[in-house]
């Protein structure tokens, strides 16, 4: 009955159930520490407590989300000009009052003309960012720091137990002349990388309902989005964004979001069809032109 | 109706709505109050969710602890809201008299006391206002279908937009001439019937406002109809 004397296919069954068991108590213990926190009423989410779009896409995706989000927010305002692969603060950005902290830092941080990817690795930015991870951990939105540690505990924990299964059982084969070892290893590091994704993920379970709730909540925004017109008078374009991700903007006016981030509308779900990116030009959102802050 | 009908969507929105409102507004929020298609459980794929808010004053502070909320709703469910002064509502029935015979027809109240009940909207005023919304309506019309019509979507588009007005203007035409309160869409039925001509194109409206498109090669000839049907209405609110 010693399960590292089984044969190959009764092992991989072993382990299978093994990983599904150790990843289902992972995730009984992260839900567990999640749900003991003390939270807001979950009605309050429903209200429209989180109406803020930015703070929507720093749960959907983070700080490079968050970044996404505000970049075509401002570049629709006439706040921020793009010119092939670089951005700039306009004219109209300089001298407007931007309302929200992270908002006013990367018009400040896009004074000097910068390259799309230097926004990702702004520590200025990601430290402006903070303000809506800790908004969303204090809704129990995204696990706090605390329990992101315990996380990481646990999955370390679990990957040094499968992994160490795996292995010893990888060596004791090879050991008895038998080398197809292949699946096992697929096996492990596919169990890992799921664990990896489940249990490290930063959104709460509380959180991941919540971007079903706004999701569904902008569905027929999602379906008008063709005729969302260009300028910011209103917070269609920018909460579009924030609930479906910028790829989301599919209106000919929004066009230049292909050429602000051609990478985000590779992976679009409209594929080939949604046509090329390159050379469409500033289309009805940059406004205000470049030119800098009186530099 | 009651608010139940409405799609969940709407009905979680509204009811966010009617919360900010309460916490920004406090005591100066006298009512709101859903009307139009919204408030008759009519709601279409290009619907408007209008809501009245009834308020004793209009505060910098507290208007603007209602913004971010209410930009959320506007773009999740299309609401346009109306702020109105209690001290206004005389005044407005008066300037907006088709709007507000629309409302007395058809209101939800969502939070206080219908400020509407007792609603006098002057037969003149009515008038006045049925006939110049109508002839707004011919006058955009003919613009539009200049400017769009080489367009088919956008012909849909603009048919959707004067469907609505086309069809309270029925309504408010019944009204004065004493035939009672009929739902609007009904109303505009009728009134098709009998200038003759037109019910062919009264399920292209409803297609227009409910799938934003029209039969294929033929949105502009539709667009031109609609166009004659608000000029028939037009010559009929002028026998008024």
């Amino acid at each position: 009955m010693n399960p590292f004397d089984w044969r190959g296919p009764q092992f991989l069954a072993f382990y299978f159930i093994l990983a599904v068991a150790t990843i289902a108590l992972m995730m009984f213990v992260r839900r567990r520490r999640e749900n003991a926190a003390p939270l807001p009423p979950a009605e309050e989410l429903k209200r429209g407590a989180l109406a803020e779009p930015y703070l929507i896409a720093y749960l959907r995706g983070q700080k490079n989300e968050l970044i996404r989000v505000a970049v075509v927010s401002l570049i629709d305002r006439g706040l921020l000009a793009i010119r092939g692969k670089l951005l700039t603060t306009t004219v109209l950005g300089c001298e407007s009052e931007a309302r929200k902290p992270f908002e006013r830092t990367l018009l400040r941080f896009c004074h000097e003309v910068r390259e799309v990817k230097e926004l990702f690795k702004s520590s200025e930015l990601e430290a402006a960012a903070r303000e809506y991870e800790a908004t969303l951990q204090r809704q129990g939105l995204l696990v706090s720091s605390g329990l992101h540690t315990l996380n990481r505990a646990v999955f370390t924990i679990a990957t040094l137990f499968l992994g160490g299964i795996a292995l010893a059982k990888i060596l004791i084969a090879l050991d008895r002349g038998h080398t197809n070892v292949g699946f096992l290893i697929i096996v492990g590091v596919g169990t890992i990388v799921v664990a990896a994704a489940m249990v490290l993920d930063p959104r709460t379970a509380r959180g991941d309902r919540y971007i079903k709730d706004v999701r569904n909540l902008f569905r027929s925004l999602r379906d008008r989005a063709a005729q969302i017109q260009p300028g910011g008078q209103n917070a269609e374009a920018v909460l579009l964004a924030s609930v479906f991700g910028v790829t989301a903007l599919t209106g000919s006016a929004f066009e230049w979001r292909k050429q602000v981030f051609p990478q985000a509308s590779s992976t679009s779900s409209c594929g080939s069809s949604c046509g090329s990116s390159g050379g469409s030009g500033c289309g009805g959102g940059c406004g205000g032109g470049c030119g800098g802050c009186g530099s | 109706m009651t608010i139940e009908a409405l799609p969940q969507p709407v009905r979680d929105t509204l009811d966010g709505l009617v919360v900010a409102a309460q916490r920004a507004f406090g005591d100066d929020l006298r009512a709101i109050v859903l009307y139009g298609s919204a408030a008759e459980g009519r709601m279409r794929a290009t619907s408007d969710v209008n809501v009245a808010i009834v308020l004793l004053h209009f505060v910098e502070e507290r208007a603007d602890q209602f913004r971010e909320p209410f930009r959320f709703a506007a773009a999740a469910i299309a609401v346009k809201a109306m702020f109105l002064l209690e001290d206004e509502i005389d005044d407005a029935a008066k300037e907006f008299a088709q709007k507000f015979a629309d409302i007395a027809r058809r209101r939800r109240v969502l939070y206080g006391d219908d400020p509407f009940a007792h609603l006098d909207i002057p037969r003149e005023a009515l008038i006045t206002r049925v006939q110049q919304v109508l002839l707004n309506l011919t006058l955009r019309l003919r613009q539009n279908y200049v400017e769009r019509s080489l367009r088919e979507e956008q012909c849909a588009l603009t048919v959707a937009e004067v469907a609505g007005p086309l069809r309270t203007s029925a309504a408010a035409i019944l009204e004065l001439e004493g035939r009672g309160r009929l739902p609007p869409k009904e109303s505009l039925e009728t009134l098709a019937a009998e200038l003759g001509g037109y019910q062919k194109l009264l399920p292209h409206l409803s297609e227009a406002r409910e799938r934003r498109a029209l039969p294929r090669g033929h949105a502009a000839e539709i667009l031109f109809a609609t166009l004659g049907l608000a000029q028939a209405l037009y010559g009929r609110a002028k026998k008024l």
